[in-house]
């Protein structure tokens, strides 16, 4: 076989196997991009070619097979041509069966990619979020209320998890298969602080806070209270109905919630502007009361901490000691006169020593004696618009 | 064994059959090939023609507030492994001498803890950019894809063939947002779908859904109508790393230079 015949109709066929493949490559593109990626004119220049090399092949098999001296004659029988035949046959078969079994049949059908992939992608999963509602079909007072608060837009499966599984689990338990699968109920401070937690990343006209300093402002000693205790997360505009009753308050809109900076409010407000509220729109009486006494040159909400650090209620510094009013009026050793009265604590000794009061415990709230100095008392509730909270 | 004779014309003959049969296998080669690239029916049926629909997808980081809704929910609706994200929520700090530190919220409650920088770093800006895969028109990931499991819908989506994906993983090196990983589950290349299961039958990406102050928005290229549309014509936008030509189709409201 060393006859440079032989070896050269080897590279000829080698060479005309190379280009039929790439014709067939060629041609398939083309079909399956819908458009002349390569071309015909490539196509059949390709095709040209293998046959060519076919051919060149052919004339160098039947030159080898010259017998020497007689260049006339063909040495060998065609079983040659019909062996290299069979083998093409062969192996082109098998290439083809191989292709049919290993591409998928939608391959192509829309692209480069196995057309039922899309579909395989559509049914991957059953919607696992259902949506507010989904969830207000079942849940209409929580869907009610909720959605007369601020977090209206909030969906219930923020807080509470996908329900694909529980609205399953309801049809499933309707006809006796399954159990309810219940939703998460949150019951620690985690969910609220997902968005309230105070960062500085978050835009500052997002109501976040330092959950420690909220608690600590209010005198809550537990600091890992759950924030539902006091908000309603239905409702979380408004406190839980107990803490309604211990008269904390709803917050209000003031004009810094929405403008930036000092606000002119005595300039003219456009027609149509929300109403910004001042305590004494519902608490006439008091404020009215408040201006005859000692503390009249403070606002409300020095007291009343309202709108502090973008917090969203006011507390009453009655219930928590007397804590709060120290901050001014405790005699510290050193301190500065600052023009107010201060006292000793818990020495207290501006006490009369002919007429002790009864022993007070040190947690005992100033305004329960001192009082007068602020405002009247009884006169909240009835001023409050719609009566009593 | 009988020698044939050396005819010219039996050669001629020969060399004729061959010709014309190579010719004949050739045209009938390209006749079946042009019969499957026919218009076949949209994958989704009635139901959803896609020829409808180009999808698309916008954030605005201004809104973002970093609470980690769209992480918890992507992870729930589509079974994300802990560890992995298919949407994530980066957050950039700004430091007095101008370097920006980069982090992201992590673990199953998805949220940021405290503040990245200590009150000393004198910190110049920060702000929340949530990430997630751009579905570029001109995507990288499914060209360098050797088995044809990376592919784009004809409504605008990236998506990953689970059945032919072979998990080679140079789709994910190949990405520039670095937005696909290997499952550890499934070990094949992961990503976001623009949760198309949803998208499909009229619901929204579940990010989108949950989102709390819509800081994410999705919509339909090809509506006029959509309200995704009417912001893009009416905001300025800017895409992740245009530079690349990839096309994305993920639009950024109000970033930052710092974004990459």
């Amino acid at each position: 076989m060393a006859d440079p015949q032989n070896r050269r109709s080897l590279i000829a066929f080698a060479f005309a196997a190379v280009l039929l493949a790439t014709v067939l490559i060629m041609a398939r593109a083309d079909a399956l991009a819908r458009r002349p990626v390569f071309g015909l004119a490539t196509i059949l220049l390709a095709a040209a070619g293998t046959v060519v090399a076919l051919a060149v092949g052919l004339g160098a098999l039947l030159a080898a097979r010259r017998r020497p001296g007689d260049p006339a004659r063909v040495t060998g029988t065609w079983s040659h041509v019909l062996r290299l035949g069979i083998a093409l046959l062969v192996i082109g078969g098998a290439a083809i069966v191989a292709r049919a079994a290993l591409v998928p049949d939608s391959y192509g059908a829309y692209g480069y990619f196995r057309g039922d992939a899309v579909r395989d992608a559509m049914r991957e999963r059953k919607p696992a979020h259902q949506g507010r509602a989904a969830c207000a079909g079942c849940h209409e007072a929580e869907g009610a209320l909720h959605g007369k608060d601020f977090h209206a837009g909030i969906q219930c499966e923020s807080c509470h998890g996908a329900g694909g599984e529980h609205v399953a689990s309801v049809a499933a338990r309707a006809e006796g298969k399954a159990e309810l699968v219940p939703v998460v109920i949150p019951r620690t401070q985690e969910p609220c602080l997902w968005c309230h937690r105070r960062l500085a990343a978050r835009p500052s006209s997002f109501p976040q806070i330092d959950p420690e300093e909220h608690l600590r402002g209010f005198a809550v000693a537990d600091l890992g209270t759950p924030c539902m205790r006091c908000h309603d997360p239905h409702e979380p505009l408004f406190l839980t109905r107990p803490l309604r009753e211990a008269r904390l308050h709803p917050v209000i809109q003031q004009c810094r919630d929405c403008h930036a900076g000092d606000v002119d409010t005595a300039a003219v407000r456009p027609e149509g502007h929300p109403v910004v509220f001042e305590c004494r729109y519902c608490h006439g009486d008091i404020a009215a009361d408040f201006a005859e006494r000692t503390h009249r040159a403070l606002p409300c909400g020095r007291c009343h901490q309202a709108h502090r650090e973008s917090e969203t209620a006011t507390r009453i510094v009655r219930s928590h000691g007397p804590d709060f009013c120290l901050l001014c009026h405790r005699d510290f050793p050193l301190r500065e006169p600052v023009g107010m009265p201060t006292v000793a604590w818990p020495a207290h000794p501006e006490r009369n020593p002919e007429n002790p009061p009864p022993p007070l415990p040190e947690d005992a709230p100033c305004v329960d004696c001192h009082m007068d100095r602020i405002h009247a008392r009884g006169l909240a509730t009835a001023a409050v618009p719609g009566g009593a909270p | 064994m009988s020698v044939p004779p050396d005819d010219p014309a039996d050669r001629r003959r020969f060399l004729r059959v061959v010709v014309q049969s190579a010719g004949g296998f050739f045209f009938v080669g390209c006749l079946a090939d042009s019969e499957d690239a026919g218009s076949p029916a949209p994958p989704g049926g009635a139901a959803y023609d896609w020829d409808k629909f180009y999808w698309a997808y916008a954030v605005d980081t201004d809104r973002c507030i970093g609470c980690g809704s769209c992480m918890r929910a992507c992870r729930a609706e589509n079974d994300v492994p802990e560890g992995f994200y298919r949407t994530w929520v980066e957050r950039f700090e700004v430091d007095a001498a101008e370097e920006a530190h980069v982090d992201i919220a992590t673990g199953r409650s998805a949220s940021f803890d405290r503040d990245a920088l200590p009150p000393t770093a004198g910190r110049r800006k920060s702000f929340f950019v949530p990430k997630l895969c751009n579905h570029c028109k001109n995507s990288v990931c499914s060209q360098v894809c050797p088995v044809g499991a990376s592919y784009q819908t004809r409504d605008g989506v990236v998506l990953v063939d689970a059945q032919h994906c072979v998990g080679c993983a140079y789709c994910v090196q190949a990405c520039p947002y670095a937005t696909r990983f290997i499952n550890p589950r499934s070990h094949i290349a992961d990503k976001c779908t623009f949760c198309y299961h949803r998208i499909t039958v009229g619901l929204p990406p579940a990010c989108v859904l949950v989102c709390p102050t819509k800081a994410r928005m999705y919509g339909n290229l090809k509506d006029r109508q959509d309200e995704l549309q009417a912001i893009l014509h009416r905001r300025r936008y800017m895409l992740l790393k245009p530079e690349l030509g990839t096309n994305p189709k993920c639009y950024y409201l109000g970033l930052d230079l710092e974004v990459v």
